[in-house]
Parts: C-alpha cells; structure tokens; sequence
C-alpha cells in the first residue's frame, strides 16, 4: 500500500499538472485518465452478481485495473454507477443488468412516457407529477399497496447501503493511488454544476423521440415545464466571490443529453444561455467546468470561444478530434487521445501511432489530458493489449 | 411550372408541399395534404413525391447544419403522418418502390433512436423497409433476408460491443452463401471504415443522409 | 384508512418512514443519506 505521505504527493503533482494543462501551460506530464462504469469488474474477470453482496470483494476487483495501468485523474465518479440490487428491490423497469452480467443497462422500450396529454398535469403538479406519477411507472413496487411499498423501499435502501460501502471503498483506493477526479457530482465546495431543463423532459418524462418532437409541435407547453424546472434549480452554497479561494479542479460539470440533437437555435435557447449564464461569473474567477458530450457536437463547439480560455475540459464523443481541435483547441482543453474501436479492433502500433499523433497535435502550449474518448462499460470494449500498451505509451511519452 | 398535370384530377402545388415539408411547416403540409385527399390517386402519388423532395431537401439541410438531427426525427414525424394520411388516396395509384431493405439494430444492443431516423428516410426515400427492431441475431436477419429476397441489409449499433455482432451477422450471410448476394451498410456510434473493413461490410456511415444515398446508389 | 379506499402512492410520505424507522439503520446521518439517495434513484439525479 502507498504511504499517505507519497499518495499527497503524487496527488498533489497530479493536480498541478491538471491545472497547468488546462490553463493552457504545458505541464510537468500530461495528465494521463479514464472514464469507467462497471467494466473494471470485467478487467477483474468478474461479474457483478458474484461480488456484489460484499463490498470489500467488489471494491477490490473493481480497483485491479489501478495495479496495471497508471493514470492521474478519472472522470465522471470512479465507482459502480447504479445500485442493481436496488434498482433489483424496487422493480425497475428501465434499468436491468445486462446479459454481459457486468453492465446495467437502461431499456426505454417498455417504459410508459408521459403523453401529450399530460402537460396540463405536469405544469399545474410538476413536483407531484415526478414524484408519484413517474414513479409508479419506474418501479414495479410501487404498484401495489402501501405496505408493499414501503417493504421495498426498506429492502432497496439496504441494498444501497451495500452500495454506498462498496464505493467508499473504491474511493479510498482512488485516494491510496494519489489519483484526482476531474469533477465531482454534488458538492458544496465548488462552482454550481448545469444541467439543461429540456433535459427533464429529454431524459425523464417524454423521452428521446417525443421531447425532441414537441419542441416543434408544441413549443408553449415545453417552454412553460422548462421554465418550472429552472425554477428548482438548487441555489449555490458559493458565490462566485469565493472561487480564487478554491481549486478550480475538481471542476464543476455539465454534460449533452439533449444537447446533441438540437439544432444551433435550440442549443442556443435550451443550453447555452442559461450555462453561460450560471457559469459565467464562476468562470471568470477561474472556476474550470467539464463538458461531458455525447454522439456528434462539433457544431457547438465554436460557442465555447465566449466562455473564458482554459474555463472548459471538453470530453469529446464520436466527433474527430482532430477536427475538434480545429475549432476550440487553442481555447479550450480537449480529453481525449484514443478511440475505443481503434482500441478494440486495431493493431498495437496503429493504436501507438494514433495515441503519439494526439499528443503531438494537441500537447504543446497545453490544452490537452488524455483519456480514451468513451467510457469502458462493458467485458469486451478493449483489447486488453492495445489498452495496456496505449497508456504505458501515453504516461512515458507525455513526461518532460 | 408549380401544378402537377394530373389529366383531369384537381392539380395540386407540389413544389408548395415540397417547401412545406422541408420548412418543417406541419400545419401547412397537413392542410395541404387535407385538400390532396379528394384530388385522386394520381394526386396523392405526386403529393407523397413531393414530401420525399421535402426531405431529400432537409437531408440538404442536415448536411450544412442549418439543421441537426432534432429536425430530421421531426422530419420523420412529418413523412410518417403525411404517408399514412395520403395513404387511402394511394391505394389506387399503386407506388414503384426501389426494392426491399432489411434494417435493424444487432444482437445485444437495444439503441434504436438513429436506427428509426434512418428507417424513415428509407421509407421517404422509397424503400420498402422491413425493421426488425433491436437486440436483432444473425440468423433472423439472413432467413428474413432470404425470406423477403432482400438484397440490401442494414445493420445498426450504439455500443462498441455490438461490433462483434456486426461481425457476427456478416459471417452469416457468408455461411448462407450469400454473401455476394446482399449489400450491408452499418452505422452507429462504433462504427468506421476500420470496423467496417474488419467487419467485411460493404459500407459504413454515421451520417443518416449518407445512409440513404448509398442504399439508394445500390439499389440503382 | 378505509381499506375500500384506494391507496394514493406518495413518495415523500414514505421517504419520511423509512427516515424514522431504526430498524433498517440506526445512525440517523447515514439513514437520511441513504434516504437522500434512495430518492435520487427513483426520481433521476436531476
């Protein structure tokens, strides 16, 4: 095990080059990272039902992959993302675990929407509509009588005990190996994270097709829910007068749902006024905020040149980042490095060649981390070689 | 010349519901569609025409960002509607389709939002699509390929998983022996000319536009 | 309550049950963060 006294230091260098590389000033190293979700479990040789009921074996399979692979930061948390045996106790219907026995995944098919209906009940009970509405349609168990309920709920809340552990645990490895997350979900020491209104509707109660649809066919009605759920939006417990105070990393974040369908008026409209609005005074006191993107977003990319240089970690998705780089690279910092089907499918030179092409692009005069440009979720999205080779390569070739 | 000659039916303003569909004007197009209705088969005919011109334009559209894909799932909304409300009128006039497709999303993944934008602009384009829906085996696919004499496959995907699926599907057409016998496009999140080299598809793309142009080149 | 009458599910009614009842967990800190997450994972994060 790592001494507190190395795991602070490396934590600390770690976290300088973070900086320096985001503010567009090459660092010492270029920070070297990863997003995952369940998939060390299978690095580990794992499936989630075999640990899960022990948190001290799953944090341990699920931390393997620190022991074999070096890297500097993760995104995103570094942990089990849903509690399946909660999910499990509630009777979910959107969410199930995959035949791949590591991932959870989230099934829309059979889920019941609001319908176009509904808005009048939605906007006159927003909290009542998400609270009841929804959630009987979500979980099975909430289906019956109180009693049934209720005996579900207590089942679920242990199980995410289990699950809260588990984590805990992971994190604390996290800490061992002086490893820094980029952002954090929820906390009380950093600028206010955003998440775009429409994405209630998007994500929660009209779903893909439908929301995207309405904005068209029924714009009054989506502006009216849109303008109720701003109005929930949790107050920052910091003023942007406390920020030089603060460490801009861990960032604030925001991520694209539906950000990446929309058209330039409507990313305008439903995203970027009201990030910029939110983030702006954080950012101009040097608060940094990651952008987790989603499918194909080049065409909002050149919007970020309003937001102050060095105020955005950009996680790209399907876009060429090469193309990325072209429009932002010199404002603002690009995570990315790899793609996941050259990792999977291509030799391990042609994932090396690709890797040093990054970083000869993108390293000088900073702006550039380095992580694969998807999440690992499941057994089988890398070749395990080319993964192994490509961030020996990275963590040696991007060190002064 | 803005009327179509309709040898003595009602004449109707195609490049109007051209425009209408590629503005995205529904309530436009469906009063233009209400009066098309009674005008007769060979109205309606030119009608559905003139709605597939209105979303080739909207594919023309997409392509220079003016618009992005919110537009093209509500572009499909619209041809949907207009093709099911044209639909009685049509039954007379009979419609040249350009051959049968067979798309779907692979086995073990469940993503289907782009897949659907796609079907619909086939179906626009003149395809008769048949869509298996998602999470879809190899073999399904080639028996409902042999079953249906299809001769142009398309495979979606979302998860980097899903790649040995694709491949997966492929090697059974090759095991039919059919192989020769059938085109396969793949699109999706994972896909690329890498996976569809390794894959031995015969062409990828992540854009639905160019999708569409080369199952239409194909089937030409 | 009439058993004839239909049971009106509200979430907030039982989230306040399992905050008070012991006997699943007794630090009351870590029930309410339990609780607290148990909501945001029937609700969404967001």
């Amino acid at each position: 095990m790592e001494s507190s006294e190395n795991s602070t230091a490396r934590y600390n260098q770690r976290l300088k080059d973070l900086i320096d590389a985001t503010s567009f000033r090459e660092p010492d190293k270029v920070p070297v990272g990863i997003e995952v979700i369940n998939w060390p479990l299978a690095y580990a040789g794992v499936k989630l039902m075999d640990v899960v009921d022990d948190p001290i074996a799953t944090s341990k399979a699920y931390t393997k992959i620190l022991d074999d692979i070096e890297i500097d930061f993760h995104t995103l948390s570094f942990g089990l993302n849903h509690s399946i045996q909660t999910l499990q106790a509630l009777g979910s219907i959107q969410y199930r675990l995959a035949e791949n026995g590591v991932t959870v995944e989230h099934v829309q098919a059979e889920f019941s929407f609001m319908t176009a209906d509904e808005y009048a009940d939605v906007i006159s009970d927003y909290q009542g509509f998400r609270k009841n509405t929804m959630s009987q349609r979500s979980f099975k168990a909430f289906q019956g009588s109180k009693a049934e309920a209720y005996d579900a709920m207590k089942k679920a809340a242990l199980a995410l005990k289990n699950h809260v552990v588990t984590n805990r645990l992971i994190s604390q490895r996290v800490a061992e190996k002086g490893i820094v997350p980029v952002n954090l979900m929820q906390t009380n020491n950093i600028a206010p994270w955003y998440y775009g209104p429409f994405n209630v509707l998007f994500d929660y109660l009209r779903g893909v097709k439908d929301s995207l649809v309405d904005l068209r066919r029924r714009p009054e009605a989506v502006k009216a829910v849109n303008q109720i759920v701003e109005s929930f939006r949790p107050l920052s417990k910091v003023s942007p007068d406390d920020y030089p105070a603060i460490s801009p990393i861990p960032a604030s974040w925001t991520f694209y749902h539906s950000e990446c369908f929309l058209n330039n008026q409507q990313f305008d409209e439903l995203f970027f006024q009201g990030f910029k609005k939110h983030a702006l005074p954080y950012m101009e006191k040097g608060a940094k905020y990651l952008l987790k993107g989603e499918g194909m977003f080049l065409n909002t990319l050149g919007r970020f040149r309003e937001l102050p240089k060095g105020s955005l970690i950009i996680e790209l998705d399907q876009d060429d980042p090469f193309d990325a780089y072209k429009i932002i690279g010199d404002h603002q910092t690009l995570a990315t490095g790899i793609k996941l089907d050259l990792l999977r499918s291509g030799t391990k030179q042609q994932c090396i060649d690709y890797v040093k092409r990054c970083f000869d692009t993108f390293a000088p005069g900073g702006g550039f981390i380095f992580m694969p440009q998807k999440p690992l979720i499941a057994p089988g999205d890398v070749n395990i070689k080319n993964l192994l080779a490509v961030y020996e390569f990275a963590n040696h070739y991007g060190t002064k | 010349m803005n009327h179509s000659d309709n040898g003595g039916e009602t004449m109707i303003d195609v490049n109007e519901i051209t425009q209408q569909m590629s503005d995205l004007d529904e309530a436009a197009l469906l009063q233009s569609l209400a009066e098309v209705i009674n005008a007769g088969p060979e109205s309606a005919l030119a009608a559905l025409q003139a709605c597939q011109a209105g979303l080739e334009q909207v594919g023309k559209r997409f392509e220079t960002q003016e618009y992005f894909l919110s537009d093209l799932i509500y572009a499909g909304e619209l041809m949907t509607d207009a093709a099911a409300l044209l639909k009685p009128a049509l039954a007379e006039a009979g419609t040249a389709t350009l051959g049968k497709l067979v798309i779907c999303t692979v086995k073990g993944d469940i993503h289907d939002i782009g897949k659907n934008i796609v079907v619909t602009m086939l179906g626009a384009a003149g395809f008769d699509v048949i869509d298996l829906g998602v999470d879809v085996a190899p073999e399904v696919i080639v028996q409902t390929a042999i079953d249906n004499d299809v001769k142009i496959i398309g495979l979606s995907s979302v998860l980097t998983l899903a790649v040995d699926s694709i491949q997966a599907t492929v090697d059974a057409f090759v095991a039919a022996g059919l192989r020769d016998q059938v085109k396969i496009i793949i699109g999706g999140n994972p896909v690329s000319a890498t996976v569809c080299e390794k894959t031995g598809a015969d062409a990828w793309a992540h854009n639905p536009q160019d999708g569409v142009t080369i199952c239409r080149g194909w089937a030409s | 309550m009439d058993e004839n009458q239909e049971y009106q599910f509200d979430l907030e009614e039982l989230l306040a049950e399992l905050l008070s009842d012991e006997s699943w967990e007794s630090d009351p800190a870590f029930r309410e963060m339990i609780a607290n997450g148990l909501k945001a994972t029937i609700l969404g994060a967001f």
